[in-house]
């Protein structure tokens, strides 16, 4: 059984359901924001073993016959009580994610200390600088006085968040920052600023397990995200980003990761972050990498086949970038 | 004081999302056109579906979850 955690909404996980189903894996998907109220949970912790199951409306799943748990697009445990209700919100969470935890053996995409601990931006430069990848100079401050020095000590310098978190109204594409611009409000909320990478292309290299697929696309130096008339191109995983990707999924002990590139006008690939939880349905659609069937059939327990072919695209080697 | 990000902040563009056009069935744990056809079979529909910056289903398309 595997058990997939996200909201209702999320149609990416959608796409590999739908491929655990057509593979007939049995699978429950439910959003921890659920419980307690649709989800059901119990759980008996007696001579060293946990027993116990999870239920949701019809179905009811018996916590030992779970054996992969993919922590997509999960919500928060809440509560349904009128008194004390932040206190029983907080008993929901710890009863939901407890007791997940406690299950032996699981198969975690991603497990969720990891996941949590990677969705830092700063530790994730480190460590890609300690495997070897080049890592664009980073500030991130609340002092005005410290980002004008970063700005003249860079010939250029982006704007990004500092969470990779996009506000609630507006856009905030990754920005050049206009040289004499006023940063006084960089006292208000702590800013993120980057050396700017002269970029020529993008690159998305989506990791589960030990299979790598990397696409890109030649955009120039706007922000990939919000340029509607990018195409995603497969081309080939470089050998020595290979051997360095998998050293930092290794050391960040995550299952799954997507990450981002920038290649230079030089052709040297710069290391911009790993999203934990990230997108991967439109690489997938752009792209023809059978991203969905890998993450379902890592899910399963099975060993993804590297090298499947794309459909419909020639797959780029590394040098024509 | 607005945060100095935000000066450099974009409206948000108008985009084709599935929301309103897809219903959750818990039947078959997917999402589903109004015709009663699974989302994730129709490629157009997907397509402004699955990116990173699209607003369909909310926060569950960005690649950062908080």
């Amino acid at each position: 059984m595997i058990l997939v955690l996200t909201s209702p909404e999320d149609v990416t996980a959608d796409m590999v359901v739908d491929r655990l189903n057509r593979d007939a894996v049995p699978v429950l998907r439910i959003d921890p924001a659920d419980f307690p109220g649709r989800v059901g949970l119990t759980a008996t912790i007696e001579g060293g073993r946990i027993l116990g199951h999870l239920k949701y409306g019809p179905r009811s799943v018996d916590l030992t016959s779970i054996r992969s748990i993919w922590v997509r697009r999960p919500g928060a445990p809440h509560s349904t009580a009128d008194t004390e209700p932040k206190w029983s919100a907080h008993e929901a969470r710890h009863a939901f994610w407890g007791t997940l935890r406690a299950l032996p053996g699981i198969r975690w995409v991603n497990h969720p200390d990891a996941q949590e601990a990677a969705k830092c931006k700063a530790p994730q430069l480190l460590l890609a600088h300690q495997v070897g990848m080049r890592v664009p100079a980073t500030l991130t401050t609340n002092s005005a006085a410290s980002a004008r020095s970063f700005l003249d000590a860079n010939k250029a310098v982006v704007c990004k968040t500092v969470s990779g978190r996009q506000p609630d109204k507006v856009s905030l594409p990754t920005t050049i920052v206009p040289p004499n611009t006023d940063l006084s409000s960089i006292t208000g909320t702590p800013t993120g600023l980057q050396a700017a990478i002269d970029k020529v292309a993008d690159v998305r290299l989506t990791v589960i397990g030990d299979v790598m697929h990397c696409a890109l696309a030649r955009c120039g130096r706007e922000d990939v995200r919000f340029s509607g008339a990018v195409k995603w191109l497969p081309m080939q995983t470089p050998q020595e980003l290979r051997t360095q990707v998998g050293l930092f999924m290794t050391l960040s002990r995550l299952a799954y990761g997507a990450f981002d590139f920038a290649v230079d006008r030089d052709g040297q690939w710069w290391f911009l972050e790993c999203n934990p939880a990230g997108q991967f349905g439109f690489i997938e659609l752009d792209t023809g990498q059978p991203i969905s069937q890998d993450i379902a059939d890592y899910l399963a327990g099975g060993s993804a086949i590297e090298g499947r072919p794309s459909r419909g695209s020639t797959v780029l080697a590394p040098d024509r970038v | 004081m607005t945060p100095f990000a935000l000066s450099l902040a974009r409206p948000i563009r108008d985009v084709i999302t599935p929301d309103g056009l897809i219903s959750y069935s818990h039947d078959q744990q997917l999402n589903l056109l109004s015709n009663g056809k699974p989302f994730v079979n129709d490629p157009i529909a997907t397509t402004f579906g699955t990116g990173t910056s699209s607003t369909a289903g909310s926060k569950t398309h960005q690649d950062d979850t908080d």
